[in-house]
């Protein structure tokens, strides 16, 4: 992971309207305890 | 309705009679006498003709009949057992006050019996649950997509946000709208239409079918109602178990400080429920990142706007029942350069 990694965040389909994903999915959630979960862009792709 | 409630009260009473007497409903008119200031309450008379031929037996009946048909009505909005009318006169408000919308009233004041008395949707429904009917009418708004359509039989299929298709009928002066519309959906664009029509509705409010259209208009992807209407389909939870889905009614007071406080030229905002039941209302005006974090129940809304390249930043908290804040918000967004074009 370098600084120019892109960090993947699996959302919400309720966050996406009309193509525009929303801040809301990139707070810390309850499920994050506090720590967002991302994935390493190095390690995975865009579906 | 009130001269066959009239006519209900007379044979109630005289039993032994089969009709009501000749001229039993003349001399007997109602009419709009006026509109009250403040909020539009139509003040409707019942006018009993200046005649000495007019039987003074009758006007009784009618009078009664004004006050159970106000009485009626004050123990829906009371929700009390409906004892001044019976089960079939009840049955007309299956068609009675159909045109009734969200947060409207009617105000029915009769002196004699009792204080003022408020029809709106939900007293309506009650009287129409208590009635025999098994199906009422009512106006309804829909959204959605248009899936299909039959030139031949007239109708076209409206697929609604939560998933569900209704057969709508079609009217030739909707045409060209719906076939626009169904259009863009055949190559891939779901253009969103809302419906004005009036609806049949089972007791349990579930909309059975459509009976006419009044208007067909293609909608701004981004509209406010059409977006709440799918707000509202939340369900606590609806955030992988966790989740708070924020209360319908406070969510339709969203659509109506939007329609009634947020200037027409402006750009609508992206609307997104949060994990804790609040709505976010995001604006992306490069460079500027606006939104707005609204509690419907509260009606109350923290403002945040980002510079993204100046890096400038600013937070309020708003008064969403302050035409005031909703002026400053819309100047925010003005200046930002949230001008639709």
């Amino acid at each position: 992971m370098t600084g120019a990694t892109l960090l993947l965040r699996q959302i919400h389909p309720h966050f996406v309207q009309d193509g525009f994903a929303s801040s809301v999915a990139f707070r810390p959630n309850e499920a994050d305890n506090g720590l967002m979960s991302v994935y390493d862009g190095d390690l995975k792709t865009v579906p | 309705m009130i001269v066959d409630i009239a006519k209900w009260k007379f044979r109630s009473e005289n039993p032994a009679r089969k009709r009501v007497p000749r001229g039993f409903t003349d001399g007997i008119s109602l009419k709009l006498t006026g509109v009250e200031d403040g909020s539009a309450i139509p003040v409707i008379s019942l006018f009993f003709a200046a005649t000495t031929l007019f039987p003074p037996a009758a006007k009784s009946y009618f009078e009664d009949a004004r006050a159970a048909f106000v009485g009626a009505i004050r123990e829906a909005e009371q929700n009390r057992p409906i004892t001044d009318l019976p089960p079939r006169m009840l049955g007309y408000f299956a068609r009675f006050g159909r045109s009734l919308e969200p947060g409207e009233t009617v105000v029915f004041e009769d002196a004699t019996a009792g204080p003022p008395a408020h029809l709106t949707q939900e007293t309506r429904h009650r009287l129409v649950i208590a009635s025999t009917v098994k199906e009422y009418t009512g106006d309804v708004m829909l959204h959605g997509t248009t899936t299909g359509m039959e030139l031949k039989d007239g109708w076209f299929h409206l697929e609604r946000p939560d998933g569900t298709t209704v057969r709508v009928p079609l009217a030739e002066q909707h045409l060209d709208t719906i076939l626009e519309a169904f259009n863009n959906y055949a190559i891939g664009q779901k253009v969103r239409v809302r419906v004005y029509a009036s609806g049949r509705f089972d007791r349990d409010r579930r909309l059975k079918g459509i009976e006419s259209v009044d208007q067909v208009v293609v909608i701004d992807p981004l509209d406010v109602r059409a977006r709440v209407e799918e707000l509202k389909l939340l369900r606590h939870g609806w955030l992988d178990g966790k989740g708070i889905a924020p209360p319908p009614a406070a969510l339709d007071g969203i659509t109506v400080a939007f329609e009634e406080r947020y200037p027409n030229d402006l750009r609508l905002p992206y609307l997104f429920p949060t994990p804790v039941g609040r709505v976010l209302a995001e604006w992306s005006l490069d460079p500027w990142s606006l939104s707005l974090e609204i509690d419907p129940v509260a009606k109350r809304g923290d403002w945040h706007s980002l510079n993204l390249e100046a890096d400038e930043e600013t937070e309020k908290e708003l008064d969403l029942a302050s035409a005031d804040d909703w002026a400053w918000l819309a100047e925010q967004v003005r200046t930002a350069g949230g001008v639709a074009e």
